[in-house]
């Protein structure tokens, strides 16, 4: 039996050798260039057909003449005639205005918001945790039910604000937020402000929980008040952060859409129209889409320099 | 047996139904002037439709049309905000994904160059569109020629409480100034309500311009004059803007929140019983005295004719028309579909019946003429075809040239601003000079 046993295991370890040494395929080397760019080829490929070619179709728009109304095909290039439409119209030059206006308030009050909630809830403790989870809320909220839910809230006849503005603060009492150009304006900063302000004040918690906690227990240890605590440390340290809360948000304004459309429509009047929505009704309500795509890349330049800052910014921290 | 009022309306659509079906199947072997033998089986056709009871339950026939012909449909209902950008969209990406579309007539001029041409199909298949009235045949056309089958269509009525009214012992208004009358009167003795529910906001859609349009030809002037020119700063024509934005600054008969209001806005105040007047579409009776859209019940709502401006009353026809898109590869199927959808024994049919697969439905929009006047319909209907029909009988549509969305824009902003406050002769003259340039560059010289 031993000898059969031995027979077997010198016959296996013989088929063993007996087997040419397997040829293992040798990996590419991944520093290799080529093969890099192989690797992300595809992305490129999507990102290309998704987003750069559309832009450079709407470019080469910008500068044609295509009347959808008229043609179903983009029609001759006329140079920068549509650049020269907007820059000698008075209704573009009012959205420029808005959007200005809109960017500006905007951004400063979801800030400063943003960072007095911030600073509320960095200390953590219930609060925090109670609050933390809600204020994903609005930002999960999909911008077109925001703006139609602040549409119904400003209901002159139903909504909760008229009531309630009517019952806190008498003077305001039956007054219609969406019919006169200032108050329509109030109103959509207030949704987007209502908006955007939990994703800031997240960022913000994070930076604020990030902050060297010496200098500020050593400034408080020599009795300095508060606000001189805020604005001499905190700000200062945090001011990476605050840059790309602010940069982040200028971005969001600019493109703002979806509240204008559902709140306000631009109105009344032109009071609450910006870029966006102008290059909108003039593509797909007016069917011009030889002048909104110039109007739109008349746009892309301070988003395109906005971004810049952004990456530049951020990957500068990181290295 | 138990009859009741729903199974008899059932019954008589059916009665009404069959001999067309019956003469139909006759002649061509197959209803409605459909092809028959069925050469289109196992088509599947996408149709973009605005939401709307009267478009669900033709969606609910659907089996019917598949019987006959083996083709099914997948329909896809938009919101009436949104649906000028859907079919835009379309046109400028000569999208073939629907076979056939629904819009507001309004935008088919400038999407008209990809609307399949209907005339010789009807007449090949024998189709008069003599079977609708003449505002809707030009609210579906384009330079003369049909692109679309009129498949939501409309006429004004003033509606108003007649509760209320007959509590203050007032009549149903015959002209304008009886509804300011009308107006003073409840505005002094019910505190609880307001007048009138108007709608000056503009939200895109332009559906302020269809009550200022009223005023402007019932004052004899044109929108666009014959040199397609605005007509709308003529002395008298501003006298009726100022009439009309009047209403709610001068007069002070209209609810204040119309200068915030679009149309559903004033038709949702009517219904909760917050207004007690309302000048709008006919179609708007049904979620008037439908329960769970509207406080109201039918012996609450009144309707009357539009009333008269300056001793005339020239209200507006719109339609909501479906067309096929030229980029559609089942062109012959979505005809077959087409002459199905639009066939005078449906229409009459989807506004009797109040049930269909088991969902219940109150529609009181129809299309052909001889569905306006018809018995059933109108008993069905509290007769609300027969007055809308009246309505129609002296009545003119928005503009139908590719340019009208911007102007109409101008205009519609124009008003917004007069609403609140602004000059009406200084908006409206501006408005015709922006407009001016538009029509100028269009090439309307």
């Amino acid at each position: 039996m031993d000898t059969v046993a031995g027979a077997t295991t010198t016959a296996r370890t013989a088929a063993i050798l007996a087997v040419p040494p397997r040829r293992f395929v040798r990996l590419p080397d991944l520093r290799d260039n080529q093969v890099k760019y192989l690797l992300v080829l595809p992305a490129m490929l999507v990102v290309a057909a998704t987003a750069i070619w559309p832009l450079a179709y709407s470019l080469l728009l910008s500068f044609r003449s295509w009347r959808l109304a008229r043609s179903p095909v983009p029609g001759p290039f006329i140079g920068g005639t549509n650049y020269e439409q907007a820059f000698t119209t008075s209704e573009f030059w009012l959205s420029v205005g808005n959007s200005a206006l809109f960017v500006l308030l905007s951004v400063a009050a979801t800030t400063a918001l943003a960072l007095g909630l911030a600073l509320l809830l960095v200390r953590g403790g219930l609060l925090r945790r109670s609050v933390q989870s809600l204020l994903i809320l609005p930002f999960a909220m999909s911008p077109a039910l925001v703006g139609i839910s602040w549409r119904f809230l400003f209901n002159p006849e139903f909504g909760l604000f008229a009531a309630m503005f009517g019952t806190l603060i008498p003077p305001l009492a039956g007054i219609n937020w969406l019919s006169t150009p200032a108050l329509a304006f109030s109103a959509l900063l207030m949704a987007d402000v209502w908006a955007w302000t939990p994703f800031m004040t997240l960022i913000l918690i994070g930076g604020l929980a990030s902050l060297p906690q010496d200098t500020i227990e050593a400034a408080q240890i020599d009795g300095s008040p508060a606000w001189r605590i805020l604005f001499g440390i905190i700000i200062p340290q945090l001011r990476p952060v605050l840059v790309v809360v602010i940069i982040l948000k200028t971005i969001f304004a600019l493109k703002q859409f979806d509240v204008i459309f559902m709140l306000t429509q631009g109105g009344p009047g032109h009071a609450t129209q910006t870029l966006v929505y102008y290059a909108y009704l003039n593509g797909f309500k007016y069917y011009d889409m030889g002048y909104a795509a110039a109007v739109s890349w008349l746009m892309v330049v301070p988003m395109l320099g906005l971004t810049f800052l952004y990456i530049k910014f951020v990957f500068r921290r990181a290295a | 047996m138990h009859l009741t009022r729903r199974s008899l309306l059932a019954a008589s659509a059916a009665a009404a139904a069959t001999p067309a079906i019956a003469q139909g199947t006759a002649v061509a072997g197959a209803p409605y002037g459909l092809k028959p033998g069925k050469p289109y089986n196992g088509a599947k056709l996408n149709i973009l439709a605005v939401v709307t009871p009267q478009f669900q339950a033709l969606e609910k026939r659907q089996a019917e049309f598949t019987q006959l012909t083996g083709i099914t449909t997948a329909w896809d209902f938009v919101p009436f905000p949104a649906l000028q950008d859907k079919v835009t969209s379309i046109g400028v990406g000569a999208d073939d994904t629907y076979d056939v579309v629904n819009y507001l007539d309004g935008w088919g001029p400038a999407n008209a160059h990809w609307f399949v041409k209907l005339a010789p199909l009807l007449q090949r298949d024998g189709i008069s569109m003599d079977r609708y009235l003449p505002g809707f045949i030009k609210a579906a056309s384009y330079k003369g020629e049909v692109t679309g089958l009129p498949m939501r269509s409309h006429g004004q009525l003033f509606y108003y409480r007649k509760d209320i009214f007959d509590q203050l012992g007032l009549k149903a208004p015959d002209t304008w100034d009886d509804v300011i009358a009308a107006g003073r009167a409840i505005r002094a003795k019910r505190t609880d309500i307001e007048p009138l529910a108007l709608s000056y906001h503009n939200d895109g859609t332009r559906q302020s311009l269809f009550h200022w349009c009223d005023f402007i030809w019932s004052s004899g002037n044109q929108i666009l004059n014959d040199k397609m020119r605005p007509g709308w700063t003529t002395d008298s024509a501003i006298k009726a803007t100022e009439f009309y934005v009047g209403l709610l600054t001068r007069e002070k008969v209209a609810n204040p929140a119309s200068i915030s209001f679009v149309e559903q806005d004033s038709r949702v105040s009517f219904q909760q019983g917050k207004s007690a007047m309302i000048p709008i579409w006919e179609w708007a009776y049904s979620p008037m005295v439908t329960p769970g859209q509207s406080v109201l019940t039918a012996v609450q709502v009144g309707f009357t004719k539009w009333p008269t401006y300056e001793g005339r009353a020239v209200s507006c026809a719109s339609t909501l028309p479906f067309s096929m898109n030229s980029f559609s590869r089942k062109q012959d199927a979505a005809w077959e579909f087409m002459k199905w959808l639009s066939n005078p024994v449906m229409d009459k049919s989807n506004a009797i019946v109040r049930e269909i697969g088991g969902m219940k439905i109150i529609n009181n929009v129809v299309n052909v003429t001889e569905n306006f006047l018809d018995a059933e319909v109108n008993a069905a209907n509290a007769g609300v075809p027969r007055a809308c029909y009246e309505s129609l009988k002296e009545s003119d549509t928005l503009p139908m040239i590719p340019e009208w969305p911007q102007v109409g824009d101008l205009l519609a902003n124009a008003i917004e601003q007069a609403a609140g406050g602004g000059n009406v002769r200084t908006l409206m003259t501006k408005a015709a000079t922006e407009a001016t340039a538009v029509l100028q560059q269009a090439g309307y010289r």
